[in-house]
């Protein structure tokens, strides 16, 4: 084990899974960089938050395919070699750019193991960096995952930290289905620890981070650094949460969610999304379906509002939840007010 | 043998779900060639022509101009020259349209498919084939790998019961509890809670998401281990209710351990059974006297006043076997032997340990057994033996200076009688004249599915004559 | 390319087979059984046929919604794929799919697929696993002149050219984008704008089997050769509506009854190998009866196959349901 960045952990992950099985490959814009450059250099990017670096190195350039900016061919380039028998990791720069790229993702990918009656799979990665905090603005800063995951056939992930980064990421590599990759862009960074040797992680099933009596806390993604930050000084006034990282929106690990809530009888959701259709929406609906009897108190959903993400640092900070707003949520859900 | 087609109304187009005969071009009779048109069919978008593909004669019309059919409905009849009517006849009876039509069918269609599906839990064991106990037996038999075939049932028709299977195994320590949960294949929440109640969940089947160990597994467990109860359903805050100003701030002490138990217990007793009171009242003054006789001769432990009553509970019991019950919901026990529970309070709650055989034994026997489980009782050391089974209980609060209660029946046990404290009364005397006499009411509370309120009467009536002439309960 | 008349009769064969479906279904779809869209390919035979006469299982097709006869001609079981039309249980995709997700990947057959402009990008892909076999096989992309707007098509053009991928892209112009001329939609014109994307053109006249056969000859030739992509561009007709249902109110009265007496594409091949003496008129007779029975069974059979339940509903969404 040793402390690692997000980013260096999904590296290890691509070098790990492409080393064990030839048929992995990636594709993308710029996951090597500097083909057709002046300075004649390759791997001049390795993606363009890193993540991909010196992967062209050792596996060249039929392995790790720079791509032109076509993100419907990358993706339709990643299912047809699918359908042949290959691995692709395809990347999306922005998890934004899903939109040029919908129809290979959610009527092709999703589907083909379903319309070609079950002959056909389609195990394909495809790995895009989401969220806001960094002053991307509205077109470089959302989170997909809560509509993705209303698509049958897809997987969504969201890892929280860099030790489920890389396992998820080898997890989701061998895995047979289409699994949706999501990274945050502000987590490339955040540091944790992370085993040494080949590592995977279970791709589902969701984590429990601390455990505690008052109230169920779930969030994913960024927002669980910031609910353990909200618990931690809840702690001090004697109110512990059970805090939930999601891991995966699709499938979501209702039990443990509905386990939680028949201890503690309180449901906080914490999601970095626009609040309408979102993750937050679905983990209600579960809770009064089928927890209903455990609650005490009303769900309570911390999301972003309904906007696009706004550009001027102090708009986005208002826009993405932050500690503040989740401890006052969860004291809202404890005292019942 | 001839060959009869049938002409049906065509789908033209995907919505197309109904069409009118809007002409008919060719009679019935008319000899047709294949591509010859037939009729104009009208839908709300087009009109166009309906051609045949095959050769024969045009033999019924069967949808007249200016009605609708809808798609896939026989419109018509061809036939070879040769068919004889009989033939036409039994085509067109028998002829079972498609079914084109788009409204969902919900018949057969099960629940959304959820995520990877656990592995089944596994299905109630078929009452069938083993021997008769009860789902919560059988489920703790099952855990605990348990043959119900070597278990003595006590319940109706030697059902067997959680109280005929062997004690459990006590609770660990938390410590001890975490240390060997900590590599089981179950949900974090699950843990969590199985170390806190200090219980292994090795070989526990798991039925969880994903084939872990789920929270629900873990307290369907420890129910069974008689070291958790479920908690009273949580009443939610009325939304928008708010709260006075400065309100009283409590902080909840959930329920654990034994007061679980007891809290759940009593409140199904409460809900379910339907309790009626019956109420006497008794002159205690002779077996008051008699006990300060009986102890001032005696070395040894005192008899009390309560294992007087105890015995003469008892000897009402052996006299009034209808009273000496089990009652559920198919059926009434009635026991020979009379087993007495004596309620005992201690600082965690009320225990009702059993008195075995009491009405074949003497009052000293009763007394020292009382004064055994008292003592075990307050030191926590009454075993699985003391607490198991009973036919009734007696409760007695007079200690306290309590008049009189109704006390809640310890279920599944038919009553309980609920002995209140002397208290000081006038009475009539024969002569016209005024007696004082201690009185104490005694309350029995009966479920009314097992007891009825004349059974109830005599009892006490026993239970009184038996009290007010103590030479016979020492004898 | 000279072909040996076992190849001759062959292609006959697949031709037939095609037309011989495509018109059933054009009768059988109006009794109602069967459900949903239908769009057939009656009339374009010998460009399906002409170029899938080259390929192997180990070559790759992505096709469109008009897709059966692109299906028959890689060499998908008739049978199966009418039960899959039908929605039978046992049909090619369990009755999933229906007519326009016909697929059969072991055959090397991408799917037909609802989305116009949907099939060249994941041809694409399926050319980059055969250049990373290096087996010499090629995946082909059918599309018709309306997807060549798609940008997606552009972009799946673009990518092959640069990654040097074993594709040929076939455009087969049947004279209709849906309800509009072909020719309305295309800006410029369909050859010269594939030029300047960097692919090689190879023409034929989609009525003429021989002539699709040697343009794809040269087009493999081309390809396997690890010159990059390329196109084959082929005029056709089809003599149905864009979807069964269509009353084609687009088309000219007649326009449909003069190509099937003056160039049908089976027509043609006939009249030039009874005219070379390669073939006997009675053999093709014989094989016109032989697949008209034999798609009659099929149809029979369909009718009575069971229909998919519930466990077929919900199952193969993912690797584990």
């Amino acid at each position: 084990m040793t402390v690692k960045t997000m980013r260096e952990a999904l590296n290890e992950a691509l070098f790990q899974e492409m080393r064990r099985d030839p048929g992995v490959i990636v594709i993308g814009e710029d996951v090597s960089g500097g083909a057709g450059g002046s300075s004649g250099s390759r791997d001049a990017a390795g993606g363009i938050f890193g993540v991909t670096k010196g992967l062209m190195g050792e596996f060249g350039d039929k392995r790790v395919i720079d791509t032109p900016i076509s993100e419907s061919a990358i993706i339709g380039l990643a299912n047809g070699a699918a359908l042949a028998g290959m691995r692709p990791v395809a990347e999306l720069m922005f998890a934004d750019f899903v939109g040029v790229a919908m129809d290979q993702i959610y009527n092709q990918m999703a589907k083909f193991r379903y319309m070609f009656g079950g002959k056909a799979k389609a195990p394909i990665v495809v790995r895009m960096s989401m969220g806001a905090g960094m002053n991307a603005a509205a077109q470089h800063s959302q989170t997909i995952y809560s509509m993705l995951s209303a698509v049958p056939g897809l997987k969504v992930v969201v890892p929280s930290n860099p030790a489920d980064a890389k396992g998820m990421l080898a997890a989701a590599i061998r895995d047979d289905d289409p699994v949706i990759f999501l990274e945050h862009k502000a987590l490339y960074s955040s540091k944790g620890e992370v085993p040494d040797d080949e590592y995977v992680a279970p791709l589902h099933g969701a984590s429990l981070v601390q455990s505690g009596k008052d109230a169920t806390v779930v969030t994913l993604g960024r927002m669980v650094s910031f609910a353990a930050k909200a618990a931690a000084k809840l702690a001090g006034d004697g109110i512990t949460v059970d805090l939930i990282d999601l891991r995966s929106t699709s499938p979501i690990d209702e039990e443990m969610i509905l386990e939680s809530l028949s201890l503690t009888g309180r449901l906080v959701v914490v999601d970095e999304s626009n609040p309408v259709c979102s993750i937050a929406s679905e983990i209600a609906a579960i809770a009064a379906e089928k927890g209903l009897a455990s609650l005490r108190t009303p769900v309570v959903r911390v999301t972003a509002p309904h906007t696009p993400v706004p550009f001027a640092r102090e708009l986005e900070r208002m826009y993405v939840p932050g500690p503040d707003r989740i401890e006052a949520a969860i004291r809202k859900a404890v005292k019942g007010e | 043998m001839a060959r009869i087609h049938p002409v049906t109304l065509p789908k033209w187009g995907l919505e197309m779900s109904e069409g009118q005969i809007s002409r008919w071009i060719v009679a019935e009779g008319d000899s047709v060639e294949p591509g010859t048109e037939l009729v104009d069919i009208e839908t709300d978008k087009i009109v166009n022509t309906l051609d045949t593909d095959r050769g024969g004669t045009l033999r019924r019309i069967l949808v007249p101009e200016g009605e609708t059919a809808p798609v896939g409905a026989l419109i018509a009849v061809l036939a070879e020259a040769d068919a004889s009517e009989a033939e036409l006849a039994e085509f067109i009876a028998s002829y079972v349209p498609v079914d084109a039509s788009f409204e969902p069918k919900d018949e057969g269609r099960a629940e959304s498919a959820g995520p990877e599906p656990s592995p089944a839990a596994d299905a109630p064991a078929d009452a069938g084939a083993a021997p008769k106990a009860s789902p919560l037996a059988r489920r703790i038999a099952e855990q605990d790998g348990i043959d119900l075939a070597g278990v003595q049932g006590s319940g109706w028709g030697g059902k067997i019961r959680k109280a005929d299977l062997p004690p459990r195994p006590a609770a660990l320590a938390p410590d001890e509890a975490a240390r060997r949960n900590g590599g089981a294949h179950a949900s974090p929440v699950a843990v969590n809670f199985a170390n806190a109640l200090g219980f292994d969940l090795t070989g526990l089947k798991p039925s969880g998401y994903r084939g872990r160990i789920s929270l629900a597994d873990v307290q369907a467990a420890v129910q069974a281990a008689g070291l958790w109860s479920p908690p009273a359903a949580a009443i939610p805050a009325a939304p928008g209710a708010a709260p006075a100003a400065a309100a009283a701030q409590g902080v909840e002490q959930p329920f654990t351990g034994m007061r679980k138990s007891i809290a759940n217990a009593l409140r199904h007793s409460k809900q379910t059974v339907p309790h009626f009171y019956t109420a006497m009242d008794v002159e205690m003054d002779a077996l008051m006297a008699l006990r300060s006789q009986f102890n001032s001769g005696r070395e040894g432990a005192r008899i009390s006043v309560n294992d007087f009553l105890l015995r003469a509970a008892a000897l009402a019991l052996a006299a009034h076997p209808e009273v000496n019950i089990h009652v559920s919901d198919s059926g009434i026990t009635r026991f020979d032997q009379v087993d007495l529970c004596v309620a005992v309070a201690i600082d965690a709650g009320l225990v009702t340990p059993v008195i075995r055989n009491a009405a074949q034994r003497p009052l000293t026997e009763i007394s020292a057994e009382a004064g055994r489980l008292i003592a075990a009782a307050r030191d926590r050391s009454l075993t699985a033996e003391d607490l198991r089974g009973g036919t009734f209980t007696l409760s007695n609060l007079g200690m306290y200076g309590v008049r009189s209660f109704d006390a809640i029946i310890n279920p599944p046990q038919g009553a309980i009688l609920a002995v209140g404290g002397p208290r000081r009364e006038a009475r009539e005397t024969a002569d016209g004249g005024l007696r004082f006499a201690s009185v104490a009411t005694l309350t029995l509370s009966a479920d009314h599915r097992g007891i009825d309120g004349a059974v109830a009467a005599q009892f006490l009536s026993t239970l009184k004559a038996r009290i007010e002439a103590p030479m016979s309960l020492v004898m | 390319m000279q072909q040996s008349r076992t190849d001759i009769l062959k292609a006959y064969r697949q031709m037939r087979m095609i037309r011989e479906f495509e018109e059933r279904l054009h009768i059988e779809n109006r009794s109602g059984e069967i459900a949903g869209f239908t769009h057939l390919y009656a009339g374009q035979e010998a460009i399906a046929v002409g170029i899938c006469e080259h390929l192997t299982d180990r070559d790759y097709i992505s096709s469109t919604h008009r897709g059966h006869g692109h299906c028959i001609a890689k060499g998908c079981d008739p049978r199966l794929m009418m039960h899959e039309i039908y929605g039978r249980a046992d049909g090619l995709c369990k009755g999933r799919g229906g007519s326009m997700h016909i697929a059969d990947i072991d055959k090397g057959m991408l799917g037909a697929n609802g989305i116009v402009g949907g099939g060249p990008p994941i041809a694409v892909g399926a050319a980059l696993a055969c250049q990373a076999r290096g087996d010499g096989s090629v995946a082909v992309s059918f599309g018709g002149g309306g997807s060549s707007n798609q940008g997606t098509v552009f972009e799946a053009m673009n990518m092959a050219v640069v990654l040097k991928l074993p594709k040929i892209f076939v455009f087969e112009l049947n004279g209709y984008s849906e309800h509009t001329g072909e020719g309305y939609g295309i800006g410029s014109d369909l050859a010269g704008r594939t030029r300047g994307f960097g692919l090689p053109v190879f023409e034929a006249d989609g009525f003429d089997y021989f002539s699709v056969h040697q343009a794809m000859a040269d087009a493999l030739e081309h390809v396997r050769a690890g010159k990059g992509p390329c196109a084959l561009i082929a005029e056709a007709t089809r003599y149905f509506g864009h979807f069964e249902g269509d009353p084609q109110n687009y088309r000219a009265k007649d326009e449909v009854k003069t190509l099937r007496e003056t160039q049908d594409a089976l027509l043609r091949f006939r009249r030039k190998v009874t005219e070379a003496k390669l073939i006997e008129a009675a053999e093709l007779d014989a094989i016109d009866a032989e697949i008209a029975a034999f798609i009659e069974d099929c149809v029979a059979s369909a009718r009575k196959a069971p229909a998919p339940g519930v466990e077929i509903m919900l199952s193969d969404v993912y690797a584990d349901y």
